[in-house]
Parts: structure tokens; C-alpha cells; sequence
């Protein structure tokens, strides 16, 4: 029993896979094509690096968004509604599937996008070279261990995953809401985005403080820099993010479980 | 085979046995589709096929071997009743068309002697 | 056994269904009959758990059809299927989801109704959609069948593939179909059980061959006659 679900949830996945593939190329095309439009047309300024990099980072985190409003949404312009509500598995394993995929789209994409401009930057600087550039750092006081970028870098990405987890699954929630009226559906959809957002806002803030306070002795006008002090913050802001995400995320298979009808 | 839908469905299948019956197109021992077969070939509802073959066991025209299918198993006396009783409902239902136009019993006689007499010379022609 | 209690449904201002009571005998085909908008649509819809009833209950073998679809195969009016998958594909998702998929069955069928697996949903004709989505339906040995005017729409050789495939895999007495039409002509004899529905209330039901005794009269017009009445 436990194996055939996980059978389904992953066919489930692999449709939505599908579905996300041209925005997938996109990006793929876009940063090869950007890094190497740089590479060639921008040699000598070096200092333009960081561009190329930022202009499909932007894309890369807005695209899993849209691609959200387009996954549920299809499946209702296209009739394929009927198919998905008709099928023996409840709304954890549809929006589950559909969140698991865009997530997937943005880690393929973050990635994509790194990759490329560390590749740039290695091909761009030959000098100094990675190993010194690491000595000039540790000069500089600013911890280089592996293990702490690592840490870091990897809670910082965890933080950046969680909040865009916590975007689509708002955009779900109120996605359903806009199905469930039969006029103006797009216009209650973005009225309960902006109301849900600003709604959760309301509710994390208050707990994002008490936590800020109660674990760390960080304060806002300390402006020394630790390691481990920012390590907390970004901990601490995955935590409250997740657990938006989580009370949006079953507010919305809910609302498909029990409100959804055709 | 067409049906008259305004007549149950099931009774015309027996009726198309019936009438195999009385032409010789089927004769005791002979084997006859099986209620799935039959039901394709007619194209009607296996439901309503199942129920005209209950039917005909009832009657003692079929009955079903398990196993081996369903067989003719009317008798010789049967064959005539039904014979019999498949003539009487189509001069009943003659007799009641031509009273309904104002023909009398003798009227009908004297059609039916007056056809007979022509369709004799027709046939010595 | 299916079972209507009481049901009603409205959406917006329109009555679908009007305090309907009804139970679908297990084991029987049944034609859900009436014009357009006579809550033949919304009657299957509710069976297979794609709407809530306003009032009343339904139930499917005694539970909450939102628990029982595993046991329910339905077969839209409009297109439900994705149309950039091909038929193997199609099949391939439905496949995952059920049980009681015949694989048998399935590739019995794809010859049957001349369909091939590369053919590409977006680009096949209407006819073959038809046939694809029958296909994908009825290659379940589902103890329920529902079909929503499988025929609306559909050149004649193709309804009559169509109707002979459901005679063909039709499992007396195990199965459960029901099929709404308004084209009562094409499967007079293929009904056992009729419901006459209209404006959201049932006009009429019973056996088919019971009724043609009684009333000496082909369920076409007895249908006709059913509307004249009520008009």
C-alpha cells in the first residue's frame, strides 16, 4: 500500500515534470546563452560579472512562481480537471506533486545559474586563482573553513527554497479560492494572494521577533559580524517561513479535499 | 436482426427462435450461440439475452449443458403448439386489422376463398 | 448499489437536482434520459464525487462516494485527457492509479477500435478522442461504469463501435453501468433500468422491458410522451 502511493505520487510528479519542461529549457538556454553573450562581448570589463548572473537569477526565482498559476490553473482550462479530481488520491498528493515539481524547476534553475557564473568567473579571472583569493579572505578575518560555507551557504539556500515553497503554496491556496467562485475568479484569486500574504505577515512577524530574542543575542544594532550568529538568523527565518508554508499548504489541500468541485 | 422497439426485447429474440423453429432452420440437438455470443451478434444488452434464454428453458425449447452450451431440446408436440400458437396470433391479429375496417366474419371468408381461387390460377399459369 | 436520498443541487440560481430520490441497482445497465439541463450531468458528477450535494446524501455501496473512487471508472462529456500525451501515455498515467486496470483488456481493445499508442491526443480526430477516452475507461474491470453522452457528437460508425464494445466487455451481473444520453434511439436495446429525468426531477423509471409491456411503447416514446405530459 505504502509503496503503490509513493508509485502514484511519483507518476503524479513526473506529469508535472512534464508540464514544467519548456521553462526548464528556458533557463538552461537563457544562462548559456547570456554567460557566453558576456564572455565574448565583455571581456574587458570583468567587473560586469556579477550581471548576467543576476538578470537569470531573477528569472530563475520568478519563474517557478508563474509556473505556479500555470500548473493548477491549466488544469481547469484544459478539462483536465475532470481526470485529476476523479482520480483515486486526495489534494495532499495532486498539490503535493505540483509543489515537489516547481521546487524542482527552481533548485534546476539556482543551480543552472551558480554553475554558470562560477564557471564564468574561473574563466574570466585566472589570477589570482581560487586558492589565493581563499588566503586573501582568511586575511581579511572572514572565516573560509569548508565547512563553515557549507553551513552557510546551505542554510542560506534552504531559507531562499523555504520561501519559495511558502509563495507557491500561497498561490495555491488562493488559486482555490478563485476556483470556487464561479465569476471573477481571477480577481478573488489575486485579492486572497495579497490578503493571505499580508494575513501570514501579520501572524509570523510577531513569532520571527520572539524567536530573534529568545535564541540569539543578535540585535539589530550590533554590527559586528559572526558566523554563527548569522547561521541562527538564517535558521531561525527557515523555521518561521516553513511553518507559513506548512499552515497555507494544508489550508489549500483542504480546501481541494473538501471545497473543490466542477 | 431488427427489434420493434415499442415491443419487449427479450420476446422477439424468442420469437426469432420460434420461427427458426418452424422453418427448419433449427431442429432439436442443434447448438445455438451462447447468451454472450448471441448478445453481440444482435447487439442487445447480455442482460436482456439472459433473460429470453431463462425464458426459453422454461418453455422446454432450450436447455443449457454446463459446459457445452445451449441446445435445441423441443419436443416433436411442443414444435407443433408453438407452431400453432405463432399461426393463431398472426390470424388473430389479421382477423381484429380487417373487423377495424368494417369487414365482417363472412366478408373475410369470401376474401380469403376469392384469394385462394386466384393465387391457384397464378400458380397453374 | 448506488442511492440518491433526498438529493438537491443548485448552482447559482439553476436547480440541477430537485429532491431527487433514485437507487442504481448493482449489476444493470442503466440510461439516465432527458433533454439538456435535465440534471444528467450533475446526477453522474455527484456519483463520482466531483460535486457535493446542497442537500441529501449519496452513497456508493453504502459509503461517501469521495472514498469509493477507486471503484468508479467515468468517461466525460467534454475532453479530460492531456493532450500532449499519446495513448500510451494516457494509459500509461491511468494505469498507476487503479487496480483493476486489464492490461488485457487494453491492448485487446486499442485493435478492436483502431486506435495505435503513438497517436497523440491534441491530434487525433473527435471520433478517435472518443474512442481513446472509452478506451481508457472501459479497459478498467470497474465495478461501476459511468458515461456521460459517450454518443453527443460522434458520426454513426463510430457510436455503433462504441456500443459494441460496451456489449463486448459488458460483465453480467458484476457491472454497473450507467450511461446519460439524450439520444434514448441509440441504446434502446441496450438499457435495462431507464430514469427519465427532467428539470431536475425524475419523471419516470423502471425496467425497460417492463415498461414496453405495460405501456406498449418504445422507450423513445415513451420519453416523448413522458415530456408531453408534464408540458
Amino acid at each position: 500500500m505504502q509503496t503503490s502511493s509513493l508509485k502514484k505520487f511519483f507518476k503524479l510528479y513526473s506529469k508535472e515534470m512534464r508540464e514544467l519542461r519548456p521553462e526548464i529549457l528556458i533557463v538552461l538556454i537563457a544562462t548559456l546563452v547570456l554567460d557566453l553573450f558576456f564572455y565574448f562581448k565583455f571581456r574587458q570589463y570583468p567587473g560586469m560579472i556579477i550581471v548576467p548572473s543576476m538578470m537569470i537569477l531573477g528569472l530563475v526565482v520568478l519563474l517557478p512562481f508563474i509556473s505556479s498559476f500555470k500548473l493548477l490553473g491549466r488544469e481547469w482550462n484544459s478539462n483536465t480537471i475532470y481526470l485529476l479530481l476523479s482520480l483515486p488520491v486526495k489534494g495532499g498528493s495532486i498539490l503535493g506533486s505540483k509543489l515537489l515539481a516547481l521546487l524542482t524547476q527552481y533548485f534546476i534553475g539556482t543551480v543552472t545559474v551558480t554553475a554558470g557564473g562560477i564557471f564564468l568567473t574561473l574563466l574570466m579571472y585566472p589570477e589570482p586563482g581560487l586558492a589565493e583569493t581563499l588566503r586573501q579572505a582568511q586575511a581579511a578575518g572572514i572565516d573560509t573553513r569548508i565547512s563553515t560555507m557549507l553551513s552557510s551557504g546551505g542554510l542560506f539556500y534552504l531559507m531562499s527554497l523555504a520561501g519559495m515553497a511558502y509563495l507557491i503554496a500561497i498561490s495555491f491556496f488562493s488559486q482555490l479560492l478563485g476556483k470556487m467562485v464561479t465569476r471573477f475568479s481571477g480577481v478573488v484569486t489575486a485579492g486572497s494572494f495579497l490578503a493571505t500574504f499580508w494575513l501570514m505577515g501579520k501572524l509570523m512577524t510577531p513569532i520571527w521577533h520572539q524567536l530573534l530574542t529568545n535564541f540569539s543575542q543578535l540585535h539589530m544594532n550590533q554590527c559586528y559580524f559572526s558566523v554563527a550568529a548569522f547561521n541562527k538568523l538564517i535558521g531561525i527565518n527557515t523555521l518561521v517561513i516553513l511553518a507559513g508554508t506548512l499552515i497555507v499548504y494544508i489550508a489549500a489541500v483542504l480546501l481541494y479535499n473538501h471545497k473543490i468541485e466542477l | 436482426m431488427e427489434f420493434n422497439n415499442s415491443q419487449p426485447i427479450y420476446k422477439q429474440i424468442i420469437d426469432d427462435f420460434k420461427k427458426k423453429l418452424i422453418r427448419g432452420e433449427l431442429k432439436k440437438g442443434d447448438k445455438i450461440p451462447s447468451q454472450r455470443e448471441y448478445a453481440e451478434q444482435v447487439k442487445v444488452n447480455p442482460n436482456t439475452v439472459q433473460r429470453a434464454y431463462r425464458e426459453m428453458e422454461s418453455m422446454n425449447m432450450v436447455e443449457t449443458l454446463r459446459g457445452q452450451g445451449t441446445f435445441i431440446s423441443i419436443s416433436a408436440d411442443r414444435l407443433e403448439e408453438i407452431k400453432m400458437e405463432m399461426a393463431v396470433n398472426l390470424l388473430d391479429y389479421f382477423i381484429s386489422e380487417m373487423e377495424s375496417l368494417g369487414y365482417s366474419r363472412e366478408d373475410i371468408l369470401k376474401i380469403l376463398s376469392q384469394e385462394n381461387t386466384n393465387r391457384e390460377g397464378e400458380g397453374t399459369l | 448499489m448506488i442511492e440518491f436520498k433526498n438529493v438537491s443541487k443548485s448552482f447559482g440560481s439553476t436547480m440541477a437536482l430537485n429532491d431527487v430520490s433514485l437507487v442504481f441497482p448493482r449489476g444493470k445497465i442503466i440510461g439516465l434520459f432527458g433533454p439538456n439541463g435535465a440534471g444528467k450531468s450533475t446526477s453522474i458528477k455527484l456519483i463520482m464525487g466531483l460535486n457535493r450535494p446542497d442537500r441529501g446524501e449519496i452513497s456508493v455501496d453504502g459509503e461517501d462516494p469521495q472514498n469509493k473512487k477507486k471503484n468508479l471508472a467515468y468517461l466525460p462529456e467534454i475532453d479530460h485527457l492531456y493532450s500532449w500525451m499519446n495513448i500510451a501515455q494516457a494509459a500509461d498515467f491511468t494505469r498507476t492509479f487503479y487496480d483493476d486496470w486489464d492490461e488485457g483488456k487494453y491492448r485487446d481493445l486499442i485493435n478492436f477500435l483502431n486506435l495505435q499508442e503513438d497517436m497523440k491526443i491534441a491530434k487525433i480526430s473527435k471520433g478517435q478522442r472518443a474512442k481513446a477516452k472509452l478506451l481508457l475507461t472501459v479497459c478498467r474491470r470497474a465495478p461501476y461504469l459511468l458515461m456521460d453522452e459517450p454518443l453527443s457528437g460522434i458520426d454513426i460508425l463510430t457510436r455503433e463501435e462504441i456500443i459494441n464494445t460496451l456489449i463486448r466487455d459488458y460483465r453480467e451481473g458484476e457491472q454497473t453501468i450507467i450511461i446519460s444520453t439524450h439520444e434514448i434511439a441509440e441504446v434502446e436495446s441496450l438499457v435495462d433500468e431507464v430514469i427519465f429525468l427532467d428539470q431536475g426531477k425524475v419523471k419516470l423509471s423502471g425496467n425497460a422491458e417492463d415498461l414496453r409491456i405495460e405501456r406498449n411503447m418504445s422507450l423513445v416514446e415513451l420519453m416523448k410522451e413522458a415530456f408531453r405530459n408534464a408540458n
